[in-house]
């Protein structure tokens, strides 16, 4: 009930409502309205009580209630702080009595900071309070171990067509799952042009060799972060969305955006059919930034210089050097220059 | 603490993938290490010295016909630790309890971990750190336990 009388509110955007009209709209007494409208103020939201009525006047721009207030139906854990979203995403997968394979998207876990967000192999990942998006969904996807890369694919599609959708920022990906901004592509000068990181994702699964049992899906994006609270040593490399367009996104409406897209095109791994895979492969290749470019490789300790030719059916990136064509599943991708020969 | 305590916290702790726990109440400590069991330290001396851990001579003994083959479930990238600072999941030597974590694959930034299918002894790891590995490909060989 307080969440319907929220969801008024703040569809009301900024008017104000009278008391008897939220009476009527939900079947209650005045006083049942004043009761909930103390329970929203006592949960931080300001809300203006006038002779016109109630009206939302500011509050916390991320909680759980505007989570939900997006995303109607879905279970939803919010904390300002944790140390990573994955690891309680994975525990939240891993809960008594789920059976794997029973629910591509079981919960969405997001928090205002991580005291340990990290990317792959343990590095971390900078999780600033109250300004980023630090999410993971929870997930039991019905899927064979070497079909699940693919579901990296699709979370990194899914936050690259969020961040468009609700942006309208070019976002792209660069191989496997980097969310860069094409920033400086008319800059001659800018070699590394299209390669400033936004957002990132790392996937932790568990599996045995059958099946997927549990997954988490990590995605972190620098959103109202300012270009002065990047590090200094990062800023050549990264940036954020209000960098970018120079106006604050609402996250809870971009999380949510990611979400159901996320459930999308995971989704289409699920039924089993080729057809999904390659609709889910074609969307990822046209916002793949890669493919096409002269880039440096860092894998197995080493560097491997070509052109980047296209991403094969697994999801692995074909690399096409002097020494022939060789198919890559992990790697550190660097752009060598910015003059594309394909795409 | 009463032994009772210990009791219920060693039942608790079978439910979870908790490995190491370590508890301090009203001044007595206790110190519960779950699952793991390096054979370096069980190992016999060089030289004359305690003849080997049975478990160990057994497996020797063992055909491989009985071990399990503990392959990669996905083309990637195999990893023996969480992080390049961590210290491995496993090592020869070390028991394992069907569920376990063993080892992560990586494709295209996904982690995989790859649970033991079986309770036993790891009698074999096939595959160095950071080397790629291909769909089906041996990782270690599990001696199950009885």
């Amino acid at each position: 009930m307080p969440q319907k009388i929220f969801k008024l509110l703040k569809d009301s955007t900024g008017k104000a409502i009278p008391g008897p009209e939220f009476s009527k709209a939900l079947g209650i007494t005045r006083a049942a309205v004043w009761k909930k409208i103390r329970l929203l103020r006592s949960e931080g939201f300001l809300i203006e009580a006038s002779r016109e009525g109630y009206r939302l006047a500011g509050g916390p721009e991320l909680s759980e209630r505007q989570l939900s207030c997006c995303l109607p139906g879905v279970k939803i854990v919010f904390k300002e702080n944790m140390p990573s979203t994955n690891d309680l995403a994975l525990v939240m997968a891993m809960e008594k009595g789920a059976s794997p394979g029973t629910d591509l998207l079981s919960a969405l876990v997001v928090a205002g900071s991580q005291t340990a967000g990290r990317g792959r192999l343990g590095r971390v990942w900078l999780s600033p309070p109250g300004v980023n998006i630090y999410m993971s969904a929870a997930m039991r996807p019905s899927l064979p171990p070497r079909k699940a890369p693919l579901l990296a694919l699709a979370a990194g599609l899914a936050s690259v067509l969020a961040i468009k959708g609700r942006t309208g920022l070019d976002v792209r990906l660069k191989w496997p799952n980097d969310i860069i901004a094409r920033e400086g592509k008319n800059k001659k000068t800018d070699a590394d042009a299209g390669t400033k990181k936004l957002g990132g994702i790392l996937v932790e699964l568990r599996s045995d060799p059958d099946r997927v049992l549990f997954a988490a899906a990590g995605i972190g994006i620098n959103a109202n972060m300012k270009k002065t609270d990047i590090p200094k040593e990062l800023r050549p490399l990264a940036t954020s969305i209000l960098a970018e367009t120079g106006r604050q996104v609402d996250r809870a409406a971009l999380i949510a955006a990611v979400y159901m897209e996320l459930g999308y095109w995971a989704g289409m791994l699920l039924t089993g059919a080729e057809a999904g895979e390659q609709r889910l492969l074609k969307a990822y290749r046209n916002l793949c930034d890669t493919i096409g470019r002269q880039i440096c490789l860092q894998a197995e300790g080493k560097s491997f210089t070509g052109t980047a030719t296209g991403i094969d059916d697994d999801g692995r990136l074909i690399l096409e050097s002097a020494g022939g064509t060789r198919r890559f599943s992990t790697g550190d991708v660097q752009s060598v220059r910015s003059n594309r020969t394909k795409n | 603490m009463e032994i009772e305590d210990i009791k219920a916290l060693l039942e608790l702790l079978k439910e979870t993938d908790v490995t190491e726990l370590e508890l301090e109440k009203e001044g007595s400590k206790v110190k519960i290490t779950r699952g793991r069991f390096y054979a370096a330290i069980e190992m016999p001396q060089q030289g004359p010295g305690p003849a080997a851990p049975p478990q160990l001579k057994h497996v020797e003994e063992a055909g491989t016909e009985r071990l399990v083959t503990v392959t990669a479930p996905l083309v990637g990238t195999f990893y023996r630790a969480s992080s390049p600072e961590a210290p491995a999941f496993v090592e020869v030597g070390t028991i394992v309890k069907k569920g376990q974590v063993l080892c992560i694959v990586e494709a295209m930034k996904l982690m995989n971990e790859i649970e033991s299918e079986a309770d036993g002894v790891i009698v074999k790891a096939l595959v160095e750190n950071g080397q790629p590995v291909e769909y089906g490909e041996p990782l270690f060989l599990i001696e199950p336990s009885v």
